[in-house]
């Protein structure tokens, strides 16, 4: 059985990281499939972020649990049956969330680094 | 672990997307210039843990919902397996209670809910007269009323004068007496049926003297006609009178629909004086609303007739017309209560299994508290860890919900063999769909009912304080031991409202028995037998027949004496005169003052063959002839309130019946209950066939033998004067006895029934509570023995708590039950709802079985060895 697995809210900044950078890619491109978004962090984060790229599916799995990504079978460009994942409209909403709440947190962080030694805000 | 509700192929296809991954992944690679082995190495390298992500997926995907439920649900099934002793107890109990429920909810639906199957039957109605000095609103009516009701053209469509009566089929072997109708030629539109074969009454046929036919029931028609279409126009001997067969009736097209044939009631043309006579009430009447008129409406303005009328005529004080709903006519409001009541029984009983279950719920939530504390500090929810209890309980209450439903299957027939015949449409009860939705809406009310208290608790557990306190086997009594407490007291407070109900009807049908009907009923067969008018015309030819029929029957063999009546006690009988009987010379009393009385015609020795005691004078003897003084035997009552302080031997006095022949007064007889044993002791009269002879009457045969074996002699002593008679209503003095106590004693039956389920559930409860209390508190017990404690002492100090628990239940039962026996008053006789016995009875029989309850794991526990159990720890 099942014991106590962790609710997303209490999943640490990282993986809420990758969350936000999902669904932002979604909704930024629309709909790609795992290895295309794969391909997009890879490239949007000019190689600073080196992902395991599996963990990109435990993002994907996780967001369409709760209903903000949906998914439907297609063509891949070369051809192949590839899955595609598109954000949905409560995932927007969330990313507005998601966004605000990012913004306010770096906000913070980067005051803080700005911080001084013995001089104030 | 697999998910229920996704299958394989959902893993398939994750399989594939992954691969796919890793598989161009490796492609770029290779075209980055690897070769195609490190290409795919370098992808899976960069892929990361295969087998993790599919473990997180499937984490991820149990967690839905359903499937969590799924899981809730299977997770549950294991633990009952595991414990099945537990669980068919807790089961047990819930059927019980489904089933009490199933049963009696059919019942109620069949009797109460049910509609009635005659076209738009919520607009018949039932007109009827109100005897208030009877005590009855269901009075027959007088054809005056019936014309009256019929002018009333804004209220009713059309009404229908009836009468319920019998006949006798005289053609072929063996004669046959079926219950009938006379009815008039509207009868048939009131009911708004049309006929399945030939056609129903023309006025013509409905006049005094009309053509000889008749309508046959669809029972009667397939029974005895073998259901021929050609039967229409047939000649069929009723009474020894050839009749057509005008028509049939279809299923359920008669009413009262135990008759089974059809014949006019002969009202038709201009009615004679004695039908105008307004105090002439031998008719039944049956009325159609006009469409859009509701029946209060329809009462109201009748109400204002009726006392019109009364005001112009003398002979109407004290009585009014009232309007019944068919169906609230056909099931009486006694009959109505009682059921109500048996299923508010039935509720009760359910509740206290509820409560039982929670309690055991709670108990192995108690239990499983580690268990549970290590779950939610594993990061569950409470509301998963609620849901997994309500699941448990849902699983529990399914089960034992169709369990209940099997159970009241059975149930329900043995209640309707069991039950009087006539109550109507109990027959018709069975477990239908619409019992089984209410099963399963008892079932889903069972699962909050039972699991709620335990799921909110074991939802509150903190992860904290419990693995602080798992350590520790002598802890909290206080844990969830004072809900527990709670849910005892609730038990056992609902138990004494059952046991208090109980013993109230108990008591009062053990007070019905104890009547004294007037009459020794003991080997005592009665037979009916209605002598064809057109045979037998005229008073000394019918007075002479019932002679030779008694005195053939006194020469069977096993018969000590044999007599006749008009009446039978107990049986409902007797031709009631609510009229003035007066005494020779004495001026009328004021209406409200006249001495009513059922008139009952009876042939020499019927006193001594009922064993009725002629208290003063004699009994009728076979001088009383046609020709001398006309005589007549008064019962004690009667004479006690015609003739206060004197005797009234040698008095004469007159009735209606009688217009104005003074009849002296012979004998005075013991008091007999004629309509039912818990009604009042009417007055009753009696006068010698050969005085007033009547052309059907019940043989009353007295044997040495058992009545019923002697039934095939007598059948062939009263053929071998008529070959033509039907022997009706055979029976028992002592089955018409039964049958009047046949309604008391089932709901009797059922609530002593259901008030024991309730003491036994209660016991388990009280049991339950001492048992954990025990096993709780077993090491304090062990240093207690090991310190010298006595084992009396030990015992004591544990049932000193199931003491304190009765107690407490007791008072919040009284309380309640001084409440609610109130709804039962009326199904009481001669004990009151707050009869003290019967409240002492239930209490002392609870606070018995309580302390036994108690006293069974508090003396085991008196035994342990205090050395084992310390070391144990």
């Amino acid at each position: 059985m099942t014991i106590g697995v962790p609710e997303s809210k209490k999943s640490d900044v990282l993986q809420g990281t990758l969350d936000l950078m999902v669904l932002k890619t979604l909704e930024a491109l629309g709909p790609l499939h795992g290895y295309g978004l794969a391909r997009r962090l890879e490239q949007l984060s000019r190689d600073v972020l080196r992902l395991n790229e599996g963990t990109v599916y435990t993002s994907l799995l996780r967001l369409q649990q709760q209903g903000w990504i949906a998914s439907a079978w297609g063509v891949s460009e070369n051809n192949r049956k590839a899955r595609f994942y598109s954000i949905t409209r409560r995932g927007r909403k969330q990313l507005v969330t998601e966004t605000e709440n990012w913004e306010r947190i770096s906000g913070v962080i980067t005051r803080l680094l700005q911080l001084a030694p013995g001089g104030d805000f | 672990m697999r998910g229920l509700f996704e299958g394989g192929q959902a893993d398939r296809e994750f399989d594939q997307e992954v691969e796919a991954h890793i598989g161009l992944l490796a492609e770029r690679f290779v075209r980055e210039g690897m070769t195609p082995d490190e290409g795919r190495h370098a992808a899976v390298r960069q892929f990361g843990n295969v087998t993790f992500l599919k473990e997180t997926r499937a984490e991820l995907r149990s967690f839905a919902p359903l499937q969590a439920l799924g899981q809730d649900l299977r997770y549950g099934a294991r633990l009952l397996r595991r414990s099945p002793g537990w669980t068919v107890v807790a089961v047990m109990t819930l059927a019980i209670g489904i089933a009490a429920n199933a049963t009696i909810f059919s019942l109620v639906q069949a009797v109460l809910l049910e509609p009635l199957p005659y076209p738009d039957s919520d607009r018949l109605v039932v007109p009827c007269t109100v005897f208030k000095r009877l005590g009855t609103d269901r009075g027959s009516v007088a054809y005056a009323d019936i014309m009256d009701w019929r002018a009333e053209r804004g209220l009713l469509d059309i009404v229908a004068a009836y009468n319920p009566s019998r006949a006798d089929i005289t053609e072929g072997a063996e004669p046959e007496r079926v219950p009938a109708l006379r009815a008039d030629d509207v009868y048939f539109r009131v009911m708004g049926m049309t006929p399945l074969l030939g056609r129903f009454f023309t006025p013509e046929e409905n006049l005094p003297n009309g053509p000889r036919v008749m309508i046959l029931s669809h029972k009667l028609w397939t029974r005895r006609f073998g259901a021929d279409p050609g039967v229409i126009g047939r000649l069929v001997e009723i009474f020894g009178v050839p009749t057509t067969v005008v028509g049939v009736a279809r299923p359920d097209g008669i009413w009262p629909a135990d008759a089974e044939l059809v014949r006019p009631l002969g009202t038709g043309g201009q009615p004679d004086a004695d039908m105008l006579r307004r105090d002439n009430h031998v008719y039944r009447a049956l009325a159609r609303l006009k469409p859009g008129v509701t029946i209060e409406q329809a009462q109201a303005k009748l109400t204002v007739v009726a006392a019109v009328i009364a005001k112009r005529e003398t002979n109407r004080a004290e009585t009014s017309w009232k309007l019944h709903s068919m169906d609230s006519y056909i099931v009486g409001p006694s009959a109505r209560r009682t059921l109500w009541v048996l299923l508010g029984a039935a509720l009760l009983v359910l509740l206290i299994a509820c409560v039982n279950v929670a309690n055991l719920l709670l108990a192995r939530g108690i239990a499983r508290e580690r268990e549970i504390a290590v779950r939610a500090a594993l990061g569950a929810g409470r509301r998963r860890i609620a849901v997994q209890f309500l699941a448990e309980s849902a699983l529990l209450s399914a089960t034992g919900g169709v369990a209940g439903v099997v159970l009241a299957y059975w149930g329900l027939r043995a209640l309707i063999l069991a039950a009087p015949r006539d109550i109507p449409g109990i027959e018709q009860a069975h477990v239908d769909a619409r019992v089984l939705v209410f099963s399963v809406g008892l079932c889903l009310a069972t699962t909050v009912l039972a699991g709620l208290a335990p799921a909110l608790r074991a939802a509150r557990i903190s992860p904290a304080r419990s693995f602080h306190e798992a350590g520790r086997t002598v802890s909290g009594t206080l844990r969830g031991g004072r809900l527990r407490s709670v849910l005892v007291v609730c038990e056992l407070a609902l138990a004494i409202v059952l046991l208090t109900g109980a013993a109230l009807l108990v008591r009062s049908v053990g007070r019905i028995t104890t009547i004294d009907p007037g009459v020794s009923p003991e080997d005592v067969l009665t037979v009916e037998i209605t002598l064809p008018t057109a045979r037998y015309a005229n008073d000394p030819q019918i007075a002479d027949a019932f002679d030779r029929i008694t005195a053939a029957v006194r020469r069977v063999p096993g018969v000590v004496t044999a007599s006749a009546a008009s009446s039978l006690p107990i049986g409902g009988g007797g031709f009631y005169l609510g009229r003035v009987f007066l005494e020779e010379g004495q001026p009328a009393p004021p209406a409200s003052t006249d001495t009513e009385a059922a008139w009952s015609v009876v042939q020499p020795g019927y006193f001594g063959a009922m064993k009725i005691p002629i208290l003063e004078g004699r009994a009728f003897t076979s001088h009383d002839a046609a020709t001398s003084a006309p005589v007549i035997i008064v019962s004690q009552a009667m004479a006690r309130k015609m003739f206060p302080n004197r005797s009234p031997i040698g008095q004469r006095i007159r009735s209606w019946r009688d217009e104005n022949l003074y009849r002296e007064i012979v004998g005075v007889a013991g008091d007999v209950r004629y309509y039912s044993l818990a009604g009042d002791v009417p007055h009753n009269v009696y006068v010698p066939h050969t005085q007033n002879s009547w052309n059907g009457l019940s043989l009353v045969i007295r044997t040495r033998v058992d009545p019923l074996s002697a039934l095939a002699s007598v059948r062939s002593a009263v053929w071998s004067v008529d070959k033509k008679l039907a022997l009706a209503n055979v029976q028992t003095m002592q089955q018409i006895m039964d049958k009047d106590m046949a309604e008391p004693r089932l709901s009797m039956f059922l609530l002593v029934l259901f008030g024991l389920t309730a003491l036994a559930l209660s016991a388990i409860g009280v049991y339950g509570i001492v048992a954990y209390a025990v096993t709780e508190r077993t090491r304090e017990i062990g240093i207690r023995m090991a310190l010298g404690a006595a084992r009396l002492q030990v015992v004591a100090m544990l049932v000193w708590r199931a003491l304190r628990l009765a107690a407490a239940g007791l008072l919040f039962g009284l309380a309640a039950a001084l409440a609610l026996t109130r709804t039962i008053e009326s199904l009481l006789f001669e004990v009151k709802a707050t009869d003290p016995a019967a409240f002492g009875a239930a209490a002392m029989l609870l606070v018995g079985i309580a302390v036994t309850a108690a006293c069974i794991p508090a003396y085991r526990a008196s035994r342990v060895d205090p050395v084992a159990t310390l070391r144990s720890e």
